[in-house]
């Protein structure tokens, strides 16, 4: 699984403490799911993709 | 507070009772079966109520001022299980005093880490509950193993285990175990 959250929180100049905060998870899991090494639930990806104002489609690419 | 801190905080308080009504039980026990109840006895059962006591404080109240009292009383009774392990003239207080300095070096080393880390450690956020509940099965299963193993080298003497190394064993291996695995699934973000 890839993401693109990096992507996006640069685009609102938000830094993984501040995504962390507004979804209610440490930094560290900010950190895990940037890299694609977390597979998070349905609501914590809804949870991010609001907080940047995308869609969990656009944040997270799955690739068979 | 959040509701998982409420909960949590619930737990404790109530982990905290039955311990502490388990010890005082046992002590009534102790006094009916026996007659009395020796020093050692109720040094034991003043460190056990005093150590569930000093830990529900502290993770429950989870504050600076609560940690250093929580050092300052493992402090104290590290000193006082030094003195109590050199006075051999008072009889009946065997062992009394190593465990006095166990709890107090236990009280010591929980506060003095909570006080190093990170405020952000005590948010249980979905990963680290996940985390968690796979690092403790793991255990168990690791545990459980541990276990078989011993068995089978007791029954077919290849080795000699008398039950205090057994239980001794367990006692560590479990939440030392527990710890490792969740420090390695930390590390590699999930577990898979």
């Amino acid at each position: 699984m890839e993401t693109r959250i990096r992507e996006f929180r640069a685009r609102k100049k938000m830094t993984q403490a501040e995504l962390a905060g507004l979804v209610g998870v440490r930094r560290e899991t900010i950190v895990f799911l940037e890299k694609g090494k977390y597979n998070p639930s349905l609501k914590l990806a809804h949870d991010v993709a609001v907080a940047l104002d995308s869609s969990i489609d656009d944040l997270f690419i799955f690739r068979d | 507070m959040g509701d998982n801190t409420i909960q949590r905080n619930r737990l404790m308080y109530l982990t905290a009772a039955f311990g502490i009504a388990a010890v005082i039980i046992g002590l009534i026990v102790i006094y009916f079966s026996t007659g009395g109840i020796s020093a050692s006895a109720a040094i034991w059962g003043f460190i056990i109520i005093l150590l569930l006591l000093a830990l529900t404080a502290v993770k429950t109240g989870r504050k600076k001022e609560y940690y250093y009292a929580g050092t300052i009383i493992g402090a104290l009774m590290v000193v006082a299980g030094l003195v109590l392990s050199t006075l051999t003239y008072i009889g009946g207080t065997e062992g009394a005093g190593s465990g006095m300095i166990t709890g107090g070096i236990i009280l010591l080393l929980i506060c003095l880490l909570s006080l190093r880390r990170s405020p952000e450690r005590d948010i249980r956020d979905e990963r680290s509950l996940k985390i968690g509940t796979w690092a403790i099965a793991y255990s168990w299963y690791l545990t459980f193993f541990t276990v078989i193993v011993m068995f089978w080298l007791s029954y077919l003497n290849i080795v000699a285990i008398d039950v205090y190394v057994a239980m001794g064993v367990l006692v560590m291996l479990m939440p030392l175990s527990a710890v490792a695995f969740q420090w390695y699934f930390s590390g590699r973000g999930d577990v898979y």
